[in-house]
């Protein structure tokens, strides 16, 4: 590209993406996805999915199963300028939302691993509830993060830590993998291998927040997460050997700022004694609170991206764990408008999922159809831009390179200096916290004695009550033998109490003098301590100050860098397009090569077969031409052989005459003689006279034989040439049906390669969002379409409703209260979730992946399909009292019939052919029309359609 | 790793684009990937490989087999106990008494007598072994099996492709961790096939026919529209279901002639590792067969000839016919346990948890015959030579098979290494 080309496809860039800023402060978030999706489109298409497509992407998406026959007729009979709007509005506020988001956010945070502290359906509850109640995002994770089993309200939300054990490697992983989008755990021991922006000090900032709290079973075997207020992190690669020490960081913000805390006040509840230790300052709750606020970009990306790709199949991050900049957003501008829109809405996911649903990207037909239309002319052009767009970037992210390498060179510079002073501080604080824990311990003994005291106490009240009341008994009956028992048995009791009560109080005295005797070891210690800190605190915060500009530097570049490997990304999948597309060219070309070459052996076919008619015309003209000539020779032999015969004939006579002569000459006139010789005379005349005859005859028969072999030769000659012509003919054709043969094999063999190159860029026109992903059913979904299709769904919600309405029946003036009627349609969708929940689990260790591994991996094996083929299950559903197999049968009409099954099973209408098709099967078979109607029901069910969203 | 230099040199542009070649890892990447036939290290390998597929079978010795009862017997020591040791069919290589039939056998194994786990929990071993890695708490590890399953392309087969043979027919296993459940085992007992292999009773085949026609109608007119590899696994597993339908005799030993059950031992191991052996036969590429319990804290002697009465029978019977079969070459034998027991003979009879110094036995595929890795002293307590763990016989037992060991499974976008990096084959045993 020429310089000044260039610069007006930069300018025309820069104009574009201002005005499109501009633009997008007054659109709504769908339109202004389908902006930032348009404005890298690589192809233009416009192509969207059916309505029926729609419909049944969208009741999967949201709602986790397929539409009820009734639902989908209603939708596809809609004509309505806004169907699509007015469904999604009905959807969005559907009550079985909630129980799929449950579900979709037990499975994204859990991952199936198995239940401990907390069982799943009390956490699916809770889970539950914050959808019903459309609690934010941010406060659900808050919740997450901060939970450790103490509050009974928020008993649930400490699942993930409980479940998980506690253990500080494992939650340092899933935190980042799940909350934050980053899968550090290979930069556990050592800067990560593969990913450049992974270190190991990102893992240990993380790992800070969590390595003060550890799983704490109390003597009532319940579990907690309990926190701690110490403990630091260092590390060391196993590599370089190089060490590191860390406070709490989060991905892509700065170092937390920790309050200063004398040691004796550090804990709102302290550890020991049974207790539940809170120290005042939490680094968990800063997790918690940092995390979530909306300030922390890795954590609000990880949430857009992984809700975008719950409704789309494809993240804009993938694997959405591993979100660094070599491995980029496939669409930045995108993962920027919907990173800002979550926070906009507040974490609001119900609005966030309207709008994402309301985008015509989102609504995309499946069908790689005119997707496939641009020109290559064009895609070079995206691509020569986008090759632009990338070598600016990358200049501008080495200049942010080498300003973060600065940085951080004065950063270890300083930190170097302040080494000492720093060293100073935390040897004291280690000092000081290790007389802590030794206080901390007498603390908590004396506590749990007090425990045992204040236990024991109303026991022992007790045991006095009643031995003062048996006592005034015994004083009325005296001698009585079951009273004097009794209070025998109650002093007993009444003096073990009292001895356990001054055995607690002595444990209790003593470990309060050696608590006193550990906390006054401690004051001087604490001395040291806040001198050093003073020491420290000013290094502390220059340093501080350094690490802020260091971190935006490096956020900087780090931004930058995703930009390069984005372009670069683009430019690798448009180049792919690009390659498509020239294969589809050369394909075209090819098959008008085939064209051509068939039209040309059509020609050489018309010029051999006018060829061989000739020839075989000549031939026959040169078969009477010999035929003649042969004729004429055996006229000519005839001729000749009278011919010859005459002249023997003369030439005796001459003889004779001769003889004749002779005798005359001695018998002298005689008479006989002479008569004799006269009339030989006569005869030899005659008979020269005939011979002359003759030897016309034979010159005439030479003469025409003659003229037949000339006219035969000429025959031949012509003939000759004809066949020689017919065999150039021949030999062209050969060669022309050879190239044909040879264009055919290529033609086919770029079909096919692009088939196949067409087939793979699917990936990347689903990247680029031009077309809508094919993704299988999660396992729940899978078990509820099925149990919705098949009606068995509609069966449980018949008995729900009228085990409500019996239980709680609705008034007429109920019916017509729309809050009432809201609060029925959610009680009917818990009832029905209640039965259907349990028969999921068939299909979930089925159609699931393994406890504790990704959830969102496709796979396909033989069990599977063992089950759907001859699985009890599915054989009851379709068996004698299956409710569609009954609804199908009713009916009178094939076309009907096919009608509803199409609708019920694939929630579209059957094309002409598959009425036809299912006519067919009805009528084709010997079997009876139930037992057609089941197995074409099963073969649906079956159906690849069926098994994925599309 | 950081860049820390801040020049454009062509060392700087190198490393950055050493930064940028990640993503790009399908087009440019070197790195082999491993998965199906792919896996194998050079293409004619591959080729000739299709036409002749791998299998594994591994015996796992529970609760600790004894390494001085069995492979490494040091008898006349004070660690050695009573048994004797016997010459094999390998000159100079001897072994228990108690393998009498598996010593005629020997030409056809080898033997690792230098193995050093350090680790005396039956748990803790057992993940090792069947892993090749320690267990670590954030991230688990796919057991041997699957790792064979993956790597030998097994999910393409009709049958499953990796059983363990087992006393009852179960559901599929979660033992593949990051492979996926593909390559998960399923427990198979003999006469048992797996769950809903069976047509209902009210289908008969015709009407399968018909339904399964109309679903290939169906799914046809879907694929013009759009096809992708998961619609095509898809459809492929009720392909497979079908054949694997036609195939449940292949999970009845009851099919075996009756002098192969007296051959093998009417005992639950014996009539196990004739399963093992019909199973082999029939392209199941991976079957594991466990016999349980070697745990002898107790009566170590009587304990070993009884369970080694059982084993030596079925085993040595298994790698003759193995062998007579010509399936030697292609199949991989593997005989291990978590750990080894003490040289030290305890007051009970017993010998205890020992990891420092023990033996494995394997066979056929790659593995050189009649081989003997390794070393330990008179005494048996310490390793003399080559000391090896779990590490190196994992990534020996792929070499074996042809599955790069070193190479890469892409999973989900990511490469993981097939077995651990930080260990390598043992060179010398394979051929």
């Amino acid at each position: 590209m020429k310089p000044s080309k260039i610069i007006l496809v930069l300018l025309f860039v820069v104009l574009l993406s201002t005005s499109l800023q501009a633009q997008q402060n007054s659109q709504l978030l769908h339109q202004r996805i389908d902006a930032a999706v348009a404005s890298q489109q690589p192809v233009s298409t416009s192509l969207l999915a059916t309505d029926a497509e729609f419909m049944r992407r969208l009741y999967l998406d949201l709602l986790g199963t397929v539409p009820r026959l009734e639902e989908a007729k209603a939708f596809l009979n809609d004509t309505s300028e806004n169907r699509r709007e007015k469904l999604v509005e009905r959807l969005i506020n559907d009550p079985r939302l909630n129980h799929h988001m449950a579900v979709a956010f037990d499975v994204m945070l859990m991952e199936r691993t198995a239940d401990s502290a907390v069982k799943t359906p009390e956490w699916r509850q809770y889970l539950y509830d914050s959808f019903a109640n459309n609690k934010p995002y941010n406060v659900l994770a808050r919740e997450i993060l901060s939970a450790g089993g103490t509050d009974p309200e928020l008993r649930a939300p400490s699942k993930f830590y409980l479940d998980r054990k506690g253990e500080t490697n494992r939650l340092t992983r899933d935190v980042g993998r799940i909350f934050l989008g980053r899968d550090m755990q290979c930069a556990q021991c050592h800067d990560h291998p593969l990913i450049d922006t992974y270190y190991q000090a990102d893992y240990y900032g993380l790992f800070a927040f969590l390595n003060r709290s550890q799983l704490f079973v109390n003597v009532a075997k319940t579990n907690y997460f309990a926190e701690k207020s110490v403990g630091n992190v260092s590390f060391k690669s196993v590599f370089t050997e190089e060490a590191g020490e860390t406070g709490p960081q989060l991905p892509g913000n700065n170092p937390v700022v920790e309050p200063y805390l004398q040691k004796l006040e550090e804990y709102q509840v302290r550890p020991n004694g049974d207790r539940v230790s809170k120290p005042v300052y939490s680094r968990r709750q800063q997790l918690a609170e940092l995390a979530t606020n909306g300030g922390n970009a890795a954590f609000n990306r990880n949430i857009a991206n992984r809700l975008w790709g719950m409704m789309n199949g494809r993240a804009l991050v993938m694997p959405v764990d591993l979100d660094h900049p070599a491995n980029p957003p496939s669409n930045p501008a995108l993962m920027k408008v919907l990173e800002e829109a979550i926070v906009e809405l507040n974490f609001d996911v119900k609005q966030f999922l309207k709008h994402i649903v309301l985008s015509k990207t989102y609504q995309r037909s499946f069908d790689l159809g005119t997707a496939l239309q641009s020109s290559p002319a064009n895609l070079e052009a995206r691509i020569a831009e986008v090759t632009e767009l990338k070598a600016q970037t990358d200049e501008q992210a080495y200049a942010a390179l080498d300003k973060w390498e600065a940085k951080l060179e004065e950063l270890k510079t300083l930190r170097v200096k302040y080494a000492e002073v720093r060293k100073i501080y935390v040897d004291a604080d280690t000092a000081a916290a290790g007389q802590l824990d030794k206080y901390l311990a007498q603390d908590g003994a004396a506590f749990a004695a007090q425990t045992a005291i204040d236990k024991q106490i109303p026991l022992r009240d007790s045991f006095l009550a009643a031995h003062v009341s048996i006592v005034k008994v015994l004083e009325s009956l005296p001698g009585d033998a079951v009273a004097k028992d009794a209070a025998a048995k109650f002093k007993v009791k009444l003096d073990a109490s009292v001895a356990a009560i001054a055995k607690q109080t002595d444990v209790k005295k003593k470990a309060e003098e050696q608590g006193k005797k550990e906390q006054d070891a401690l004051t001087p210690l604490q001395e040291t301590l806040n001198k050093a800190y003073m020491a420290w605190q000013p290094a502390k915060e220059e340093i501080y100050a350094l690490e802020i500009q260091e971190q935006a530097l490096r956020n900087e570049f780090e931004r930058l860098q995703t930009l390069v490997t984005a372009y670069e990304t683009q430019e690798y999948e448009f180049g792919k397009i690009l390659a498509n597309a020239e294969l589809k060219q050369e394909m075209i070309a090819g098959r008008q090569k085939v064209n051509a070459n068939t039209a040309e052996v059509k020609a050489l076919e018309l010029v051999v077969s006018k060829l061989k008619a000739e020839v075989l015309q000549a031939q026959s003209e040169m078969t009477s031409a010999v035929e003649e000539k042969q004729s004429a020779v055996s006229q000519m032999t005839k001729a000749t052989v009278a011919r010859n015969k005459k002249s023997e004939a003369i030439e005796l006579l001459v003889a004779v005459i001769e003889t004749t002569n002779t005798a005359t000459s001695t018998i002298a006139q005689d008479p006989l003689v002479l008569v004799t010789r006269k009339e030989l005379a006569d005869s030899q005349v005659k008979l020269k006279t005939e011979l002359t005859a003759l030897d016309a005859a034979v010159q005439a028969a030479t003469q025409e034989v003659s003229t037949k072999t000339k006219t035969a030769d000429a025959i031949m000659g012509k003939v000759k040439a004809m066949v020689n012509k017919l065999a150039v003919a021949e030999a062209n054709y050969d060669q022309v049906q050879q190239s044909l043969a040879a264009s055919l094999k290529t033609a086919v063999d770029l079909s096919s390669r692009y088939d196949e190159s067409t087939e793979k860029l699917s990936r990347q026109l689903v990247s680029q969002f031009v077309v809508s992903d094919l993704r299988a059913l999660s396992p729940e979904q899978l078990a509820n379409a099925m149990m919705e299709s098949m009606g068995v769904t509609q069966v449980y919600r018949t008995s729900t409703i009228a085990e409500l309405d019996k239980a709680k029946p609705l008034s007429d003036a109920d019916k017509n209260d729309r809050a009432k009627m809201i609060q029925r349609e959610r009680e009917i969708s818990d009832g029905v979730e209640a039965k259907i929940a349990p028969i999921r689990s068939d299909f979930v260790k089925l159609y699931g992946a393994g406890a504790g591994q990704v959830q969102t991996d496709f796979f396909s094996t033989i069990d599977q399909a063992l089950y759907i083929t001859n699985g009890s299950r599915l054989t009851g559903w379709l068996g004698s009292n299956s409710y569609l197999v009954g609804q199908l049968e009713k009916l009178e009409d094939s076309a009907q019939i096919a009608e509803d099954l199409y609708v019920s099973v694939l929630s579209r209408k059957p094309s002409a052919a598959e009425v036809e098709r299912v006519q067919e099967f009805l009528t084709g078979v010997e079997t009876e029309k139930k037992q057609a109607i089941q197995d074409m029901v099963w073969a649906l069910l079956a159906s690849a359609e069926f098994r994925f969203n599309h | 790793m950081r860049c820390n230099y801040s020049c454009k040199s062509a060392e700087h542009s190198i490393a950055r684009r050493g930064f940028l070649g990640g993503m790009l890892g399908a087009a440019g990447s070197a790195a082999s990937v491993v998965g199906g036939l792919g896996v194998f290290t050079n293409p004619a390998i591959a080729k000739e490989l299709a036409s002749q597929q791998k299998r594994v079978v591994v015996f796992n010795m529970s609760g600790g087999l004894s390494q001085l009862e069995s492979w490494d017997p040091k008898p006349g020591q004070d660690t050695g106990g009573p048994f004797r040791a016997i010459p094999t069919s390998v000159p100079g290589v001897h072994i228990s008494e108690l393998l009498p039939i598996t010593a005629k056998q020997m030409h056809h194994l080898a033997l690792v007598r230098s193995i050093n786990t350090k680790e005396n929990d039956h748990g803790k071993g057992r993940y090792m072994m069947f892993t090749g890695r320690r267990q670590t708490p954030a991230q688990e590890f796919p057991q041997i099996g699957a790792v064979m399953a993956k790597g030998l392309g097994a999910d393409k087969n009709a049958l499953p492709g990796y059983i363990q043979v087992s006393s009852s027919t179960g559901g599929r296993s979660n033992d593949s961790a990051y492979l996926g459940p593909a390559f998960a085992s399923i427990r198979i007992a003999s006469g048992k096939p797996p769950a809903n292999s069976a047509r209902p009773d009210a289908l008969d085949e015709k009407r399968d026919m018909l339904r399964n026609s109309f679903r290939k109608l169906a799914n046809d007119d879907f694929s013009l529209r759009r096809r992708s590899a998961q619609t095509d696994a898809y459809t492929q597993s009720y392909e497979q279901a079908q054949q694997l339908m036609a195939k449940r005799d292949v999970f009845d030993i009851t099919k075996e002639p009756q002098k192969d059950h007296e051959r093998y031992g009417d005992h639950q191991l014996g009539q196990h590792t004739l399963l093992a052996r019909r199973l082999l036969e029939n392209g199941v590429t991976m079957v594991q067969v466990t016999h349980s319990n070697y745990d002898t804290h107790n009566e170590n002697f009587n304990f070993h000839f009884e369970q080694l009465g059982e084993f030596d029978r079925a085993f040595g019977t298994f790698v003759q016919d193995i062998a007579d079969r010509g399936m030697l070459e292609s199949t991989l034998i593997v005989v291990l346990s978590e750990f080894g027991r003490t040289p030290r003979i305890n007051q009970r009879y017993g010998r205890d948890h020992w990891g420092s110094s023990w033996s494995i036995c394997l066979g056929g595929a790659g593995i050189q015959r009649g081989a003997v890795i390794g070393a330990t002293g008179d005494d048996g307590v310490q390793i003399k030579d080559r000391e090896v763990d779990h590490g190196h016989l994992f990534h020996t037992y792929l070499q074996a098979v042809g599955v790069d060991s070193l190479g890469h499974f892409s999973i989900g976008g990511q490469d993981i290494p097939v077995a651990d990096p930080a260990y390598a084959p043992i060179e010398e045993l394979l051929i």
